[in-house]
């Protein structure tokens, strides 16, 4: 069960026969950087003609922070102190605000990667001066950074709305926002990559869920790691999930300033083992791409 | 009895359809039934931190993610369609089930599957049969709360996605509902009070789908039972109505389109 709805995959295999580039497009699979402002620029204006949706998910935000406001105003309420896991009240939902609100901004990129694959749109791209990966990565960025820009402004509104303004520091922020942009880069791995299987999978639609409940879960979207029980925790803080979700979340409440460069350093070294495996793929798949005419 | 034959048989066509991509088919059940398993993994970890919320512990919950997702699953695999015509009638492409001899809703409700949603279904029995460890009564009552659960979530779906007959593109409005319903018929009812509770037991009927069931097998209640039954025939009964008065308002797209 869960709260989207997926579509079954289309079934018709994009690889057809004979003629065509046997290589990926110049410049590996993002290309030359010349085009992607341009398309970053474009994928802004098209979300932007989206924004009834984004009211839909500010609805969902509320929703949902709401249901966690509950559940975590019951849960202090049994403890002494007041603290729980070295968060106060406000500071919890402020936390659950951070990450509902990354988890809500990712687009659904595998899916529609797996859509392109089997529907053989994919193959249009080889035409264009730009790669496919590339292209992509743009439309990503574009949509996930307004997404989140937009919910993460609801998600302050209902948490001062909830409980009240928490302190937050400048440095504190500019840490965070550092880590998210990393964050997305190697959302963007994951998906792409998962997105790409579809080359020689039946199904990613699997996979792809199963990705986003490991980000959802052991990256600490509805409980910080330091509610998770050892050895649990320490398993959870070094998969790379928990720098997608946990890591910006808590860097924004403040953390020691060592962890910002610790966080930072370990999401650079994920992208880069990321980067190499989804090149491998990339490079196997488009080997495999040929197009008729027509 | 033709309309219980004609369902059954697009249930087994839904089947065939789904199981000539057989490793798709298996691979999606299985995700669902790892997403099931994580959310009941999250919420061990916060009662092994937390024993009990406002009195419910972790086996409340269990039953609670039990009763919903075995009726979300028989709904969504019995009647697919139900949670996602909104878009055909938006894009006027109803034409197909008004031309044929049968009830339209049934036909549209029929005419589709959620393949993961069998993982649900799968999920929910295991892990209700190997948390709860119920006798056999228990399991029956569990079973009979699950489908009038299904079928107030049908209903549900039904009246959600009609709202398209009236606003046009209401699809995205309609999975917002639908999301609303699940997510709070997955966390304990307790938690809620004030208005927000009665909008959970009118509007989002999440007291009916999930929290009375669960407190049916914590404790039977004549008269909880009897609100329950009531409720289900008022709602199915409601839903229909609802899909007939905008079926009225339907317009076509004039589309020509091939079902094979």
């Amino acid at each position: 069960m869960s709260t989207t709805t997926r579509d079954r995959p289309p079934a018709v295999a994009p690889v057809g026969a004979a003629t065509a580039p046997r290589h990926p497009p110049a410049g590996g699979w993002l290309g030359g950087l010349g085009a992607y402002a341009a398309l970053f620029t474009t994928s802004v204006r098209n979300q932007l003609a989206y924004a009834g949706e984004w009211a839909l998910r500010g609805v969902f935000l509320a929703m949902i922070l709401y249901v966690f406001l509950q559940l975590w105003r019951a849960t202090y309420s049994g403890q002494p102190g007041g603290l729980i896991g070295g968060f106060t009240l406000p500071q919890m939902l402020w936390y659950l605000a951070i990450t509902e609100s990354i988890i809500l901004s990712r687009p659904g990129l595998n899916r529609l990667v797996d859509a392109e694959v089997r529907t053989g749109d994919i193959a249009y791209t080889l035409l264009r001066p730009y790669a496919y990966g590339g292209y992509r990565l743009m439309a990503y960025l574009a949509e996930r950074l307004l997404r989140f820009a937009t919910l993460m402004s609801i998600g302050v509104l209902l948490a001062t709305l909830y409980v009240g303004p928490v302190p937050l520091r400048a440095q504190d922020l500019a840490g965070a926002l550092a880590a998210l942009l990393l964050a997305c880069l190697l959302d963007f791995l994951g998906a792409f990559g998962i997105g790409m299987l579809a080359f020689w999978t039946e199904d990613t639609s699997s996979i792809g869920l199963l990705y986003d409940r490991a980000v959802m879960l052991l990256g600490g979207m509805l409980l910080p790691l330091e509610l998770f029980p050892e050895p649990l925790g320490a398993i959870a803080r070094a998969l790379p999930f928990s720098t997608l979700v946990y890591g910006p979340a808590r860097l924004a409440l403040g953390a020691a300033p060592e962890s910002v460069a610790l966080l930072l350093a370990r999401q650079a070294l994920f992208i880069v083992a990321g980067t190499a495996v989804v090149t491998l793929l990339y490079r196997r798949a488009f080997r495999g791409i040929a197009v008729n005419g027509g | 009895m033709s309309l219980l034959r004609f369902a059954l048989f697009y249930l087994r066509a839904n089947f065939q359809i789904a199981l000539e991509y057989r490793v798709s088919f298996w691979a999606q059940v299985f995700a669902m039934v790892v997403n099931d398993a994580m959310w009941i993994f999250f919420w061990g970890l916060f009662f092994q931190r937390f024993p009990t919320v406002q009195g419910y512990g972790f086996q409340d919950v269990v039953m609670l993610w039990s009763v919903t997702a075995l009726a979300f699953g028989l709904t969504a695999g019995l009647c697919g369609n139900a949670w996602r015509f909104g878009a055909q009638v938006a894009q006027g492409e109803l034409d197909f089930y008004l031309a044929l001899p049968k009830p339209v809703l049934l036909h549209v409700m029929v005419s589709g599957m959620t393949v993961s949603a069998w993982g649900d279904v799968l999920f929910a029995v295991g892990m209700f049969c190997a948390l709860v460890r119920p006798d056999p009564g228990h399991l029956a009552l569990f079973l009979l709360l699950a489908a009038t659960s299904a079928a107030i979530m049908t209903a549900y779906a039904v009246a959600v996605n009609s709202l398209a007959f009236w606003l046009g593109q209401a699809d995205g409005l309609a999975r917002e509902f639908v999301s609303a319903l699940l997510i709070f018929s997955t966390y304990p009812g307790v938690l809620f009070t004030g208005a927000v509770k009665v909008l959970l037991f009118t509007v989002i009927p999440a007291g009916f789908v999930a929290y009375i069931p669960v407190e049916l097998l914590r404790r039977w209640d004549w008269s909880l039972a009897s609100l329950l039954v009531a409720v289900t025939a008022a709602t199915a009964l409601g839903a229909r109505f609802v899909f007939n008065a905008g079926l009225r308002r339907y317009e076509s797209g004039n589309l020509l389109a091939m079902r094979a």
